[in-house]
């Protein structure tokens, strides 16, 4: 058995999701059974089923560096205070 | 347009019960595998189907009145509320599925059977059937490839698993070949137009389909051979024409207990 990760996507506007995982014996029998185990009652228009060997991964260590730069967290809190500090202190 | 009441001799609804009566026993093995099958995905995958086939029985027995097609209580009383002779199943459906290998393989025979069956229904003269029919074809299409995957898998999958197929086929195959047993006034309802092709002509396609399938993994299906010239000694009747086999009471007797705790009951 191998393991297969899905992603179903609603009709419109919408992204792919991913929805879960399922084991199969083989490609075919994957797409066939995740449209039983994660599409049933019609959660989704389009379905991607990605055999696990095939997904390429980023681990902790690889992206961990990036939760330590706040500066490119920019939510404008910084811009909008200075605004506010400029317009109380206007005449 | 050909409604079953006008068809003599109650051949068209011959016809309809033949196909509801499999579905509803078919329905009911797969119900009693929940939770049980070898693997989760496969488990929801089978009742899926199994559920698939208790809607084309409901969608059928409705047909069979139309009057009644919308009545819970009436629809019951016309499935659940007859006595073992006034259905039509083949053997097939009637017997027991002690081991998984025989739902799978029963699977496989009927859902083949299936696709033969309702494409002979797809221009059918019975008021509803023939869009019935076009419905089901959409699912059986699926019950088919995943019928046909799975049994692709197994027999590539080793010893037991040959072997356990083997004896299913064995066992299930001289039972399903009824499931193409003519019903007793079929040429009345060929001739209606209920049906396009003859259960001959329909038995014809299934089997070549079935060794085609099976030949492409090395695997020789066990068909019966013919016993006896047709002239002499003709086929004793079975399930179509309303002989039920040792095994079908134990399954009525399941199948409509809770009906019989109150027949007047909305579910």
């Amino acid at each position: 058995m191998n393991t297969y990760e899905v992603f179903l996507r609603k009709a419109g506007n919408h992204p792919f999701t991913h929805v879960g995982a399922l084991d199969a014996p083989d490609d075919e029998l994957a797409l066939l059974l995740a449209r039983e185990a994660y599409a049933r009652r019609g959660e989704g228009d389009e379905m991607w089923v990605v055999d696990r060997r095939h997904l390429l991964e980023g681990d902790e260590a690889f992206l961990g560096p990036n939760a330590d730069r706040p500066h490119r967290r920019n939510d404008g809190s910084v811009v909008a205070a200075r605004r506010r500090d400029r317009r109380a202190a206007a005449p | 347009m050909t409604s079953p009441g006008a068809v003599p001799g109650g051949a068209a609804t011959d016809v309809l019960l033949a196909l509801a009566d499999d579905e509803i026993c078919m329905g009911h093995w797969y119900a009693t595998w929940i939770g049980l099958a070898p693997f989760l995905e496969e488990d929801l995958a089978s009742t899926s189907i199994g559920q698939d086939e208790l809607g084309h029985a409901r969608a059928l027995y409705a047909l069979i009145d139309p009057g009644l097609g919308t009545d819970d209580v009436e629809l019951d009383a016309l499935v659940y509320g007859r006595p073992p002779e006034a259905y039509r199943c083949a053997w097939l459906v009637e017997d027991p599925c002690p081991a998984w290998e025989e739902l799978f393989v029963r699977h496989l025979l009927y859902d083949e059977a299936e696709a033969v069956r309702w494409q002979s229904l797809r221009t059918s003269s019975l008021p509803g059937l023939a869009s019935l029919a076009e419905r089901a074809l959409v699912e059986e299409a699926y019950h088919s490839r995943h019928a046909r995957s799975l049994f692709g898998r197994l027999a590539r999958g080793g010893v037991d698993a040959r072997a356990r197929l083997a004896a299913a086929f064995e066992r299930l195959l001289p039972l399903a070949i009824d499931l193409f047993e003519p019903t007793e006034q079929e040429p009345a309802a060929l001739a209606a137009g209920v049906m396009r092709s003859s259960s001959a002509e329909q038995a014809a396609t299934w089997r070549t389909e079935l060794d085609g399938l099976t030949r492409a993994v090395g695997i020789v299906l066990p068909w019966p051979t013919e016993t006896s010239s047709a002239s002499s000694d003709p086929t004793p009747p079975r399930g179509r024409r309303g002989v039920r086999s040792p095994a079908f009471a134990t399954l009525h007797a399941e199948m409509t207990s809770v009906y019989a705790l109150d027949p007047q009951a909305r579910w």
